[in-house]
């Protein structure tokens, strides 16, 4: 008797292609997670890297630098990544109609501003625009503070200069008492003021850290970045829209009640600044 | 036909065998490898949050201490309040604290992220007795291993050294920690509510007793990763900012001191005391000496007696006035010399009412502190023992040798208070004056009253043109106190605001050059330097070297900075205070080393400028 010709039933290859899809499938999320976390730590790296060079900047200039903006400038003539300083040491140039002052970012017309000024303090990880980017392509960004308190006025000139920050002069003029006195960092959105974190109580619960403290922010704003932020991400537009209050919590997703929230962000203490310099010898 | 051999496969299972066995090596030993790798990468994420820890708080202390107000500048803070991990004010320190105090870091009072070691917890910290509000600090650059100062005394001792003020730990993962030398054995548990955390479960190996820590010990006892700051870590900041506040806080105080107001709006600034060991010891009579200025005396310590308890500005000054402030008694402080500033004499002019003969009227000290009494021989055409307003010009020895400011706010005894009540005096502005050879001469406007001159009939001390009219004379006495110069605000011991200097014992740190062109005996008799002078540098300016404004300084005020190399502590000479060309004894200095002291790190000097052109 001639053997039937035995192959595999339609049942059987339905169960092996199932257990293959299942384990694909399994495999490919690992995958994916396993490349958003190593997005996730390559930007933590690229912000701690440019939270560094902010630095070194300091230490051979004597003071931070201003945020870069998407658009050159032509008073100062600035390309792209160049910080914006004018003639008076302001972090402020032109942009379209008139001079458009920088200090937390936001946007002015079609120009962002606030932007990690990678060429002026170093950095190569850039687009192709010439702007720092995160691990997603999203160009990082930078903000620094304007105003000074708690400064004692010095002896000559004996009146105290603005601004503190962006100035190597006026810091060494104003001396090592003055403390920053904007930016601040809250850990919630939710009823902040352009610049306060509002007042729920008790005073001071949803501050992560003073306006004294904060001298410099930078941060990425995440995977989502490159989206237009939706009306519900109270939290990522707190950090865009140009005031000194920024908010940064950890991840929530878009079933968070202030809406997703992916930014990274590391700052620079002005006692860092301030004992980076002593040890350089440049201030006091 | 051959016969077929039974096939066994013994090759084949040996062949299995190897590769299984191969495998089996190959995985372990990778293991292995990964497990270094990891160990290797946690370490070093440890070494960046606790570098990056300890920059951040090294940065704070000197912020701190360059603030105005900061009566303690050089103090760390304490660790977080215990009990507030997990609430909203995590990371935030607490105000004062126990030691040894060991706690978390208080990321939110120095400004950082709340930064996690590798196994996910948050750092810790120790801080040395006698750093931190909770115990009496005394914080300045002699505060090394080697000082015998109290702030010494409250080092950690860390690997059997004695020389850290605080610690950053990275804790790692809760262990079973073994009995060894040093270690007492321990089940961490970090289960437990924050208010009862107790620090063994996190920290190991160390004693609250002797504050001893350690940065390594057997690994079965032992997974903290530890980095310290020592005292020579931490002082070049504090130095920094010690510089910053002389340089905002006192400089403009001493640049004014003796100009402006009832002083002459020519500047000035005091001679300098003969340099000499500046140690003391507060609360015990020392060489007050060492801080008397001394005329003709161009640097050397700065000159910073006082005489009173509390003087204007301070907030235990006495109330209401009209009132003396206390003398404060010799041998209490090692700045108390309620004798050195005394009145020598003064005279007296009439310029209203009944006619004062200037000649017989004449002004005599006594007394410690000194008072200064003058007696006023008046007459006047009606017999009618007329109230006399006069100039009373009083000489005080030692003035610019010390720092006094004119408290027109002390009872002279004798005036008329209905005039400028409720004093009867006023200083005359821009008239008081510090003399060549240091004394001061202050000047102001007073009033006797009518009726209370003692009627001597007629008398020839009240002038020849009295006696021809046959007028009754009239004697007043008025008696002036020393207080009328009280202690300028920078030395004066009750003074909050600025008392943290002496308290902390600074001036052991300190030199103080002034030009002689702005001391009381300028060499062309006008008080000016450099290009204010006409002409053009009858006196020189001090030069400081790396100064954008160099040669146009009229005073220093120099801080040695811990002892480098051989220098001696207590200083004897200026070169165990001083480096390179700010201990050569000439009116050139400078803000750095030069080419041979840089590169050695053998200057660390700090000069704050007192005034410049």
């Amino acid at each position: 008797m001639r053997l039937r010709p035995r192959g595999f039933t339609l049942v059987e290859l339905a169960v092996v292609l199932t257990i293959v899809v299942l384990l694909l499938g399994s495999l490919m999320y690992t995958l994916s997670a396993q490349t958003e976390q190593r997005n996730y730590e390559d930007t933590r790296r690229r912000l701690e890297q440019a939270r560094e060079a902010l630095l070194s900047f300091a230490i051979v200039n004597g003071r931070l630098p201003c945020p870069a903006r998407s658009a050159n400038t032509t008073t100062p003539a600035t390309v792209a990544g160049d910080e914006v300083r004018n003639a008076a040491m302001q972090c402020s140039g032109d942009s379209g109609a008139g001079a458009v002052e920088d200090y937390y970012g936001g946007t002015s017309g079609a120009v962002t501003l606030g932007l990690v000024p990678a060429r002026t303090i170093g950095i190569t990880q850039v687009d192709p625009a010439g702007f720092a980017v995160d691990a997603w392509g999203n160009r990082l960004r930078y903000a620094v503070a304007k105003t000074k308190t708690n400064c004692v006025p010095a002896t000559a000139p004996a009146t105290l200069l603005d601004p503190h920050f962006v100035s190597s002069t006026n810091m060494k003029n104003n001396g090592v008492a003055c403390q920053p006195n904007d930016l601040l960092i809250c850990k919630s959105g939710t009823g902040i003021t352009a610049s306060t974190c509002g007042v729920t109580a008790p005073a001071g619960a949803n501050q992560l850290m003073t306006s004294s403290l904060v001298v410099a922010i930078v941060f990425s704003p995440g995977k989502n970045g490159a989206l237009t932020p939706g009306v519900t991400q109270i939290d990522e537009l707190a950090n865009l829209n140009g005031d000194p209050v920024f908010v940064f919590h950890p991840r929530t997703d878009s079933t968070f009640g202030n809406g997703e929230f992916d930014d990274q962000m590391t700052w620079i203490t002005v006692g860092e600044l301030y004992g980076r310099l002593i040890a350089a010898g440049v201030l006091p | 036909m051959t016969a077929r051999h039974p096939q066994q496969g013994v090759a084949l299972l040996a062949m299995l065998a190897l590769i299984a066995m191969g495998t089996a090596w190959f995985t372990v030993s990778r293991l292995q490898a990964m497990t270094g790798d990891y160990t290797i990468a946690n370490r070093n994420h440890n070494a960046a949050v606790l570098a990056r820890a300890k920059q951040a708080l090294i940065g704070h202390v000197a912020m701190q201490a360059a603030k105005q107000g900061e009566t303690d500048p050089g103090r760390l803070p304490c660790p977080e309040a215990a009990g507030s991990a997990g609430s909203g004010l995590e990371g935030a320190t607490a105000s004062t604290c126990t030691f040894p105090a060991v706690g978390r870091l208080p990321w939110r009072t120095v400004g950082i992220e709340k930064l996690l070691d590798a196994a996910g917890e948050p750092l810790w910290y120790v801080v040395a007795s006698g750093w931190a509000l909770g115990a009496n600090l005394v914080i300045n650059s002699n505060c090394t291993s080697d000082a015998t100062m109290a702030c010494a005394t409250g080092l950690l001792t860390v690997d059997g050294v004695k020389d850290t003020v605080a610690l950053i730990i990275a804790p790692g993962p809760a262990m079973s920690v073994a009995a060894s030398t040093g270690c007492t054995a321990r089940n961490q548990s970090r289960s437990a509510p924050a208010p009862t955390m107790d620090a063994r479960d996190y920290v190991e190996c160390y004693s609250t007793a002797t504050s001893a820590f350690v940065t390594a010990a057997a690994s079965t006892s032992f997974n903290d990763q530890v980095l310290k700051i020592t005292a020579a870590e931490l002082l070049p900041a504090i130095e920094a900012a010690i510089a910053d506040r002389i340089q905002h806080e006192r400089a403009p105080l001493i640049k004014s001191a003796y100009s402006g107001g009832a002083w002459s709006s020519t500047s000035v600034l005091p001679f300098a005391a003969v340099f000499a060991d500046p140690t003391f010891v507060p609360t015990a009579l020392a060489p007050a000496s060492n801080f008397r200025g001394v005329a003709g005396t161009f640097q050397g310590l700065p000159p910073l007696t006082y005489a009173f308890t509390a003087s204007p500005g301070s907030a235990s000054a006495c109330s209401p006035t009209p009132c003396t402030p206390t003398p404060c008694t010799t041998g209490s402080d090692a700045f108390c010399d309620p004798g050195f500033v005394a009145w020598t004499g003064g005279t007296l002019a009439g310029t209203a009412g009944g006619t004062l003969n200037a000649g017989t009227s004449t002004c005599t000290s006594a007394g410690t502190p000194t008072t200064l009494t003058c007696t006023i021989y008046s007459w006047d055409l009606f017999n009618s023992n007329a109230s006399v307003t006069l100039t009373l010009s009083a000489t005080a020895s030692n003035v610019g040798m010390a720092l006094r400011q004119i408290n027109a706010t002390v009872p002279i005894g004798g005036l008329d208070t209905t005039f400028n009540p409720p004093y009867g005096y006023t200083m005359t502005a821009g008239a008081s004056t510090i003399n060549a050879n240091g004394s001061a001469t202050l000047v102001l406007s007073a009033r006797v009253a009518a009726g209370t001159g003692i009627p001597l009939g007629v008398s020839a001390v009240c002038g020849l043109l009295s006696q021809l009219l046959g007028l009754t004379c009239y004697r007043r006495t008025i008696s002036v106190p020393m207080a009328l110069l009280s202690d300028h605000a920078l030395v004066d011991p009750s003074n909050t605001t600025h008392n943290w200097f002496a308290r902390n014992r600074w001036p052991q740190l300190s030199y103080y050059a002034v030009a002689q062109g702005l001391s009381p005996s300028p060499p062309s008799g006008t008080r000016c330097c450099g290009t204010a002078c006409v002409p053009a540098n009858a006196n020189p300016c001090l030069m400081v070297g790396y100064h954008p404004d160099s040669g146009k300084q009229w005073g220093l005020w120099l801080l040695g900075g811990a002892k480098i190399g051989t220098q001696a502590r207590p200083p004897t000479l200026i070169g165990d205070l001083l480096e390179g060309a700010n201990a050569d004894l000439d009116t050139t200095f400078t803000l750095q080393g030069g080419a041979a002291l840089l590169p050695n790190k053998t200057f660390n000097d700090r000069i704050a400028v007192v005034g410049s052109n």
